[in-house]
């Protein structure tokens, strides 16, 4: 055991600095995490909040960073002019179904039906003219990159990609 | 295998951000210290456990966490040069009644905490009766008084 004075202690001045740097080190990354997390880096904030595709036809609202069974939503507005025979045909990529766990679609669709590589929800619509938003609430499950897709059968695609979190 | 994984995470973040926050963190816990330890205790909870709040899961993230804790108190006595990395190693503050200023900054002690602790473990009066005070590795600070001088 080494000696201090008449002290014996295994004090180590060097480990000791060593450390003293490492841990303000360790305070930079702990702050520049929250700031990185109240702008949305981890989650929900301004650098998440993302939007993709054309007013006029289909926009999808998501959030680019997602966390492993958060709460996550995606707002897909259809433009007015985009329902076919009244109803509005939205379809989702299932791969992307398959990166999700789907909590609820409102309005509720009126109908869900497969097409190959795609879920699709039918809405009838009363006006279309009207502009129709949909929101879709889920817990996300994958992790790392997501790609996801959204479109109207026989119109527009967005596609749009998510980083999710453990 | 989830649960597992989870807690070996949690464990790891944790050990992480306390050595992190140094010896002075939660070491002599006030109120809010207490208030602040349950506060992270349920904030790591969900985490540990997910969605499975069954007996079988709370047995094995459990295990998980003792286990890990044994292990690395097993590694420590194979590889000593880790343990002042886990555990952390103690420092002087004050020597023969003077204070070490630069550690004591360092450290975030001052000279009340230490006054405190000599109050409190040895009913000394002032800095000059203290002989040495130990930062310990828990975080407490251990008072020598000179009266003990033999």
């Amino acid at each position: 055991m080494k000696r201090t004075g008449d002290l014996e202690i295994d004090q180590d001045l060097a480990f000791e600095r060593r450390q003293w740097s490492v841990q303000r080190v360790g305070w930079g990354v702990g702050a520049l995490i929250i700031v990185a997390a109240l702008l949305g880096v981890f989650g929900s904030g301004p650098l998440s909040a993302a939007t993709a595709g054309d007013e006029e036809t289909l926009v999808v609202h998501f959030q680019r960073f997602v966390r492993h069974k958060g709460q996550g939503e995606l707002v897909v507005k259809v433009g007015p002019n985009q329902a076919s025979a009244g109803q509005v045909e939205l379809w989702l990529t299932t791969e992307y179904l398959g990166e999700i766990d789907l909590q609820g679609i409102s309005p509720e669709p009126d109908e869900v039906r497969s097409a190959g590589d795609r879920q699709v929800f039918v809405f009838l619509v009363d006006d279309p003219a009207q502009l129709l938003e949909v929101t879709i609430t889920y817990f996300p499950t994958g992790l790392g990159r997501v790609s996801g897709a959204a479109g109207l059968v026989d119109g527009a695609t967005v596609s749009f990609t998510q980083v999710g979190y453990p | 295998m989830d649960a597992v994984l989870r807690a070996g995470a949690i464990y790891l973040v944790l050990l992480l951000i306390f050595r992190i926050t140094g010896k002075r963190s939660l070491a002599q816990i006030t109120t809010f210290d207490f208030v602040l330890l349950l506060v992270i205790g349920e904030a790591t909870q969900q985490a540990l456990l997910g969605n499975d709040f069954s007996i079988t899961n709370a047995v094995i993230v459990i295990v998980t966490l003792l286990g890990l804790d044994l292990g690395l108190s097993l590694v420590q006595s194979r590889f000593p040069w880790l343990g002042p990395w886990l555990d952390d190693v103690p420092l002087v503050l004050v020597e023969h009644g003077q204070v070490l200023q630069k550690r004591m900054d360092k450290s975030r002690i001052s000279e009340a905490d230490i006054l405190h602790a000599a109050r409190s473990t040895q009913g000394l009066e002032r800095l000059d009766q203290i002989r040495y005070a130990v930062l310990e590795r828990t975080g407490e600070s251990s008072i020598i008084p000179k009266q003990q001088e033999t």
